[in-house]
């Protein structure tokens, strides 16, 4: 149940060749009318780039707003909190509302709070070998590394006024959750303004960054996950 | 849920006399999983024909001779547990009209008849807790759907009810369907369904402030036991083949923007049947624009 989760990256800006075959823009429902799908050599030499921008980023924070749309309702169902990122590999996804909790991924250990009226309480929750798996691959991710992306996803990216890097599920017990996950880049700050997690049902998750801050100086009991 | 977890807790509520759980056949090889979801509907928890251990009726000789050597080791089991059901002690019944009317409206009325309910659940399983964000849509005509998302919004249970049945339309793949028709569907319906087709009565237990009892056709039996100072009831108890299968108590009475009276902030609901304990935490109540 957590294989599906992402956050923000910052991406390297990359300039498209002319002549290139349009994307149709009804399959990528994030995307501009213009936009144009990499090639497989474009494509790679986009994430070399990538990867050499953000190994640089040492630490990460950004306030989100996560919103579900179902399509069965009108509702929108929202929550807001922070991310804080650690290289080379510790997360902390701290929600605030409507309620305050946060996960934490450090040291390769998983941790799970709740706060009850401002005191923390530690819980014990399940499926924690996926939890580690997932937060792990997002750890990479925020790295610029999306090699091990590979196995579990298929990739391309777009490019138009914005970058989108959608990644296409491969296994079954994954494609039965989700459809996508596309990351919108926007072009000139090369930072990922919004996550789309879009599932099977016609709902999506749309998570949108920001108050970036690169390398900042972080609290290292942030990550505890004692 | 493991097939020898399935299995004893089949061989508890055969000990015990309660409905079987059909999450379990039995075969000529022993016990097989059933792959298809139970026969769903309100009151499906109590609608299920008790049958013994390897399909015999439980007055059978053979189950008889059977259960008596097993019986020994299931009391151990439980006294080890520590999770036994307890049968449900009928009390007197009281005659008192207004008071009857009173409570019969606070139960049936006491969520708005349109709203979504945003909550924080925690249910504890074992040694392992699962905590969600729970929305409840409930609407003028009985139905409701309840949706629970896990971290980063995706979505772990969806269940849609109506006046006539429920349905599990999302779950986690690998998750038992079983716990969720038997268990978590009857609690959603116990906590937040305007109540239906029931018979009502009030009754006395010793000294205490009197209780409501609706009792339906499908079997299930519901107590609500009102608070001194608040419509909203104190604590309650859901009751399937006479046995009680979950116990409720209800928490700092809180006003909610809308609402006509006070809502219970925090919910503690202990479900014996499948052995998991709830915390249920209201954050908003939004009525409809």
């Amino acid at each position: 149940m957590f294989l599906q989760s992402a956050v923000s990256i910052a991406v390297a800006l990359l300039i498209v060749p002319p002549g290139q075959r349009p994307a149709e823009a009804a399959n990528y429902p994030s995307a501009p009318i213009d936009v144009r799908e990499l090639s497989p050599q474009e494509t790679q030499s986009f994430l070399t780039r990538v990867r050499q921008k953000l190994s640089s980023m040492q630490t990460l924070r950004a306030d989100f707003i996560q919103e579900r749309r179902m399509g069965a309702f009108i509702d929108t169902l929202t929550a807001k909190g922070t991310c804080y990122f650690m290289a080379p590999g510790r997360i902390r996804w701290e929600l605030r509302e409507p309620y305050r909790s946060a996960l934490v991924f450090s040291d390769g250990k998983v941790a799970k709070f709740l706060y009850e009226d401002d005191r923390l309480r530690k819980l014990n929750p399940g499926g924690k070998g996926v939890m580690k798996r997932v937060l792990q691959m997002i750890a990479l991710w925020l790295h610029g590394d999306f090699e091990g992306t590979k196995e579990f996803f298929d990739l391309r990216v777009l490019r138009g006024s914005v970058f989108i890097l959608r990644l296409e599920p491969r296994h079954k017990q994954m494609k039965e959750i989700i459809r996508a996950i596309e990351l919108t880049m926007d072009a000139d700050s090369n930072h990922i303004k919004k996550v789309t997690i879009r599932e099977n049902r016609g709902d999506q998750i749309v998570i949108t960054f920001v108050h970036e801050e690169l390398n900042v100086d972080l609290d290292e009991a942030l990550f505890a996950v004692d | 849920m493991s097939i020898w977890t399935k299995h004893c807790l089949q061989w508890i509520n055969f000990s015990l006399g309660a409905p079987a759980e059909t999450g379990l056949r039995p075969s000529r090889n022993g016990w097989m999983a059933n792959n298809g979801p139970l026969p769903h509907g309100r009151g499906s928890e109590c609608e299920v024909a008790p049958s013994g251990i390897l399909g015999v009726p439980m007055t059978h000789p053979s189950y008889i001779r059977h259960s008596a050597s097993t019986c020994f080791w299931v009391w151990t089991l439980l006294t080890v547990t520590g999770c036994a059901t307890h049968r449900y002690e009928h009390a007197d019944p009281l005659d008192n009209r207004e008071l009857h009317a009173t409570y019969l409206s606070a139960v049936r009325d006491r969520y708005p008849d349109s709203c979504r309910l945003t909550q924080r659940i925690v249910v504890h399983a074992g040694r392992r807790d699962f905590d969600m964000t729970g929305y409840l849509f409930m609407k003028p005509d009985g139905s409701l759907l309840a949706l629970s998302l896990g971290d980063m919004g995706i979505e772990m249970f969806r269940f849609q009810c109506d006046a006539e049945q429920c349905e599990v339309i999302t779950k986690p793949v690998s998750f038992p369907v079983d716990p969720l028709y038997d268990g978590v569907i009857g609690d959603i319906q116990h906590l937040f369904a305007r109540a239906g087709q029931s018979r009502s009565y009030l009754v006395r237990r010793g000294h205490a402030t009197p209780c409501l009892v609706l009792q339906y056709d499908d079997g299930r039996l519901d107590e609500y036991q009102s608070a001194d100072d608040c419509d909203f009831p104190a604590r309650s108890l859901g009751v399937c083949g006479g046995k009680v299968v979950r116990e409720v108590t209800y928490h700092s009475p809180m006003s909610y923007p809308g609402c006509s009276h006070f809502l219970p902030s925090r919910i503690v609901l202990r479900n014996h049947r499948w052995h998991y304990t709830m915390e249920i935490t209201l954050l908003e109540v939004r009525r409809p624009q």
